[in-house]
């Protein structure tokens, strides 16, 4: 599928990067190239920011349809199709979402990440307290 | 004298470095692409070493294969400037993106440093990484700093100056045994051809880099006939990505051993979670605008949060009748600083010169010549400080970059890409640096259009204009209605607004083309830091007070002599209405040669009438300096309601006429320097001329509706009324037609046959490969505002 067809937190891997030597150059500095691993952070009607080893880059519409993905976690989305436009223009889409299942669990992940970060932020905490005093004892 | 160059990717700290080696205040933000332009200073610690170390700052480069302009001055200078040592910074939160720029740079000829940047939020994420394994294994020194907090400099000083007069030959960083072979094979041909870095030379010709080939044609024959000797997969077109893919897994392979994630890694992290709301395909876009609102607010609403409209607030301090409601901050400290200047120093000033029998003239010099003048200007100091202080908020924190974004699918159909939105907001602070600023934006169409937009973007030295027309002459003409910062907010909106419309009518009619596409890392999200934030404010400020106490006070001077003076060099008089002798100006210098160039402007609508001929005068001044403009008006004395002398259509028509008419000869300077060739050149100057002289001709003509039936209604506003309405629906008509047109054609009308002439065409060149026809053709490029684009690129 198209990179404009993912779907917020899908993991990806991108299949081919087809577009002109001198914008597939710049990709490639910015590390999207055939056979890497990305995340999809959010996805604006087709505007895309992509989570690419530890960088964000956002791609805009036209571009992001030259770069073909496949996922890595297919089971946790389902296509749908949805009728857009008026009178005769009105044709039907075929769209991707997270299934049902998948949104309740991004939510639990979602909450616990951040119950985790905090706890684990007050751990950093008292092991950088608790080497500053035994580095001021030591002194 | 030992040269080092600080390079490393977009945004990962390189000038926060060279301000904390050099002691400089360079501007720094966070945001890819603030530094365009090499910057040289020398480390501050002088006694540290026998001889001074010249540091030079370069703009950032995700590899040494350039994008757009502004790369391509780190890697000319990082293969021709001859630096003694490289400096590799490198982003420790993003090292294998990072260390992918280290592979190419450790291919060549010269002493290489890698400095591991923000160390500090590595250690606050309760990361590792083995400094010394990665050093082994890149077999260059690595030092741990933080450019923020300034740790490590010393050390990395240190390290650095013991790399001088050291030889390093490069490396080849490919493992894949093929690649490597064919890397070599190649460098032994350039060596034997004495080139520089036959490594590096060697692997950019196997990636068919068009810098290196045209540099050293002699080689791409034999690169070729290498190729094909070898009989193998490498003469497939694909060699580029597969070296990429090479170096990426060697990185990948390097670092794994040496980098231990921490518990406070996650995957979504805060920055995505903020983003997550503020790029939202719904709320993006208003909550920049509710953004924008209330900065307005705080800086220049006479009425904060129209709290006095609705009757609520504290009574008003320091006004002598009392309203509801109070002033914002930025009205608060103008209208302190207007009682400070003009009341206390002025006042008394004027006074105590007369006290001491001072001659007339040098009095009328110095306080209605000068100091009038340059008070005038001086009072929107904290107006001024406080915007800077709200772009430098935008700039830091790195909400800049995602309002590109937001605004990219909006701009796109307009023919502009989200990229020139950075430097068209940096425009609102000054139009130089956001000039400068275009060189970020890889196509030269689209630069030549983000420049000819700047002054759309009022500057802050159009800020004066705005308000001080609207508080002192439209303000009063309305009986109050429309207040000085409602004035200045419209003002801006027409800004805005007029930008998306020339836009449209640039890209559909005059300079034709696809946009770019968008492609920008967004930096993670920061609180300000209050330094550098703090020096930015400092550096405004000293330039508004310089600024006002040269070029306008010599202007002043200058204005006072041409004003006060007539031709034979008498100071001609006249009795005014409370039997004093005042100068007068109707018979000066200046009034004859502003009544030569009055005719010029008579359409637009302020300069008929006996006092026209100050306005233009005010106009032309401020070509100097848009601060000037005020100034002249002061001393002109046109400053005032009273004396205004001119009907509130003629204020908004002088308002926008100011608004996108030449900016000043600064930025007049930055965009002939940007535009490289004289052909662009010519047209930005000839659009802005146009803009501003139709627009503000349309505003008077449809202004002028209003005054149908009261006697100022004469020939020239029915004549402009009829212009203006022609030219609306013409503009509406060509619209039209060309929705037809492009439907019969698939391509807009071209009005104005001009084409962007491209200096730096070599990098612009797009070889598309066979592999892209299917997709590109189900997804086309949107050419026109009408032109549909592919339904399967749809989400």
């Amino acid at each position: 599928m198209l990179l404009t067809q993912a779907c917020e937190r899908e993991d990806l891997r991108i299949v081919s990067v087809n577009t002109d030597y001198r914008h597939k150059r710049h990709l490639e500095n910015l590390s999207i190239l055939k056979g890497e691993t990305i995340t999809c952070l959010c996805n604006r009607t087709g505007d895309i920011v992509i989570k690419v080893k530890d960088g964000r880059i956002a791609i805009n519409r036209e571009f992001a349809c030259q770069i073909e993905v496949e996922s890595l976690n297919p089971e946790d989305f389902e296509t749908y199709s949805k009728d857009v436009g008026f009178g005769k223009k009105r044709h039907s889409l075929t769209l991707r979402r997270p299934t049902e299942d998948a949104r309740r669990r991004f939510k639990e992940e979602d909450s616990r990440m951040i119950a985790e970060e905090k706890k684990n932020k007050a751990k950093l905490k008292e092991i950088r307290e608790g080497r500053k005093a035994k580095e001021e004892e030591h002194a | 004298m030992l040269k080092v160059a600080l390079c490393g990717n977009p945004n990962c700290g390189k000038t926060t470095l060279f301000n904390n080696l050099t002691g400089s205040q360079a501007h720094v933000g966070n945001w890819p692409g603030v530094t365009v332009e090499r910057r040289e200073g020398i480390y501050r610690k002088k006694k540290d070493f026998p001889e001074e170390i010249k540091i030079v700052d370069l703009p950032g480069i995700y590899s040494l294969s350039p994008y757009t302009p502004e790369e391509v001055v780190s890697r000319n200078y990082i293969l021709d400037g001859d630096p003694d040592v490289v400096v590799n910074l490198v982003d420790a939160t993003n090292l294998s993106r990072n260390l992918f720029l280290t592979s190419q740079l450790l291919e060549m000829d010269v002493p290489v440093v890698v400095a591991l940047n923000l160390m500090d939020v590595i250690e606050k994420r309760g990361d590792a990484i083995d400094i010394e394994g990665l050093s082994r294994t890149l077999g260059v020194p690595v030092v741990p700093v933080s450019a923020l907090k300034g740790t490590g400099m010393k050390e990395l000083m240190r390290i650095v100056y013991e790399q001088k007069g050291k030889v390093r030959i490069g490396q080849s960083q490919l493992q894949d045994p093929e690649l490597r072979k064919a890397e070599e094979d190649l460098a032994k041909i350039a060596a034997e051809n004495a080139i520089p870095s036959p490594v590096f030379v060697a692997g950019k010709l196997l990636e068919n880099d068009s810098l290196i080939q045209a540099k050293y044609p002699e080689l791409v024959d034999q690169t070729k006939k290498l190729l094909s000797e070898k009989d193998t997969r490498l003469s497939e077109e694909n060699i580029e990505e597969r070296i990429a893919d090479d170096r990426y897994e060697f990185i990948d392979r390097t670092l794994y051993p040496f980098y231990k994630r921490g518990i406070l890694s996650p995957k979504i992290s805060f920055s995505d979670r903020v983003d997550r709301i503020l790029t939202n395909r719904w709320l993006g876009l208003p909550i920049f605008a509710v953004i924008m609102f209330l900065v307005f607010c705080i800086v220049f609403n006479s009425d904060f949060l129209f709290m006095g409209a609705m009757g609520l607030g504290p009574v008003r301090p320091f006004f002598e009748d009392p309203e509801p409601g109070m002033p914002s901050l930025g009205i608060f400290l103008q209208d302190f600083l207007d009682w400070f200047l003009n009341t206390l120093i002025l006042g008394n000033l004027a006074q105590g010169l007369e006290s001491i029998n001072c001659p007339a003239w040098l009095n009328s010099l110095l306080c209605d010549g000068i100091l009038a003048s340059v008070f005038a200007v001086l009072t929107f100091l904290p107006l001024i400080v406080l915007l800077t202080l709200f772009i430098q908020i935008l700039e830091n924190s790195g909400y800049m970059a995602r309002v590109a974004f937001v605004f990219d699918r909006l701009l796109r159909r307009f023919g502009i890409s989200g990229k020139c939105v950075v430097p068209l907001i940096s425009c609102f602070g000054c139009a130089v640096p956001g000039i400068m600023g275009a060189r970020t934006i890889d196509s030269q169409r689209e630069r030549v259009l983000t420049i000819s937009l700047t002054p759309f973007f009022a500057c802050g030295a159009k800020l004066p204009i705005f308000m001080g027309i609207g508080t002192e002459i439209i303000q009063g003409l309305t009986g109050g209605a429309l207040q000085g910062g409602i004035v200045a907010f419209i003002m801006y909106a027409v800004g805005i607004v007029g930008a998306i419309i020339a836009g449209f009518f640039s890209n559909e009619f005059i300079i034709q083309g696809k946009s770019s596409p968008f492609i920008m890392e967004f930096p993670p999200y920061m609180v300000p830091q209050a330094k550098a934030t703090g020096i930015a404010l400092w550096e405004e400020t000293k330039r508004f007070i310089k600024r006002a106490g040269t070029v306008i006070a010599v202007m002043s001077a200058l204005l006072w002599f041409l004003q006060t003076f007539s031709w034979d060099w008498t100071m001609p008089t006249i009795v005014d209405a409370n039997g004093e002798s005042v100068s007068d100006l109707s018979q000066s210098i200046l009034a004859s040669i502003g009544a030569f160039i009055q005719p010029i402007f008579y359409p637009l609508g302020f300069a008929h009438g006996a006092d026209g001929w100050k306005y233009v005068v005010s106009a032309i001044t401020g070509l100097v300096a848009k601060e000037q403009v005020v100034g002249t008006m002061e001393s002109l004395n046109i400053y005032t309601m009273e004396t205004a002398g001119i009907n509130i259509p003629g204020a908004f028509s002088f308002l926008v006429f100011n608004l996108f008419t030449l900016p000043c000869v600064a930025a007049m300077s930055a965009a002939k320097a940007e535009l490289k060739s004289k052909k662009n050149f010519r047209f930005v100057l000839v659009f802005w001329v146009l803009t501003s002289y139709v627009l503000s001709l349309v505003t008077y003509g449809l202004g002028s509706f209003s005054l149908v039936g009261t006697p100022s209604y004469g020939t020239l506003e029915l004549v402009d009324g009829i212009i203006a309405t022609v030219f609306i629906c013409g503009l509406v008509g060509l619209v039209i037609g060309n929705y037809f047109y492009v439907k019969k054609n698939h391509h807009p009308i071209h009005l104005v046959p001009f084409v962007v002439e491209d200096r730096n065409a070599q990098f612009i060149e797009n070889r598309i490969d066979v592999s892209t026809a299917g997709v590109s053709s189900s997804c086309r490029e949107r050419k026109s505002f009408f032109h549909k684009d592919g339904g399967s690129c749809c989400h």
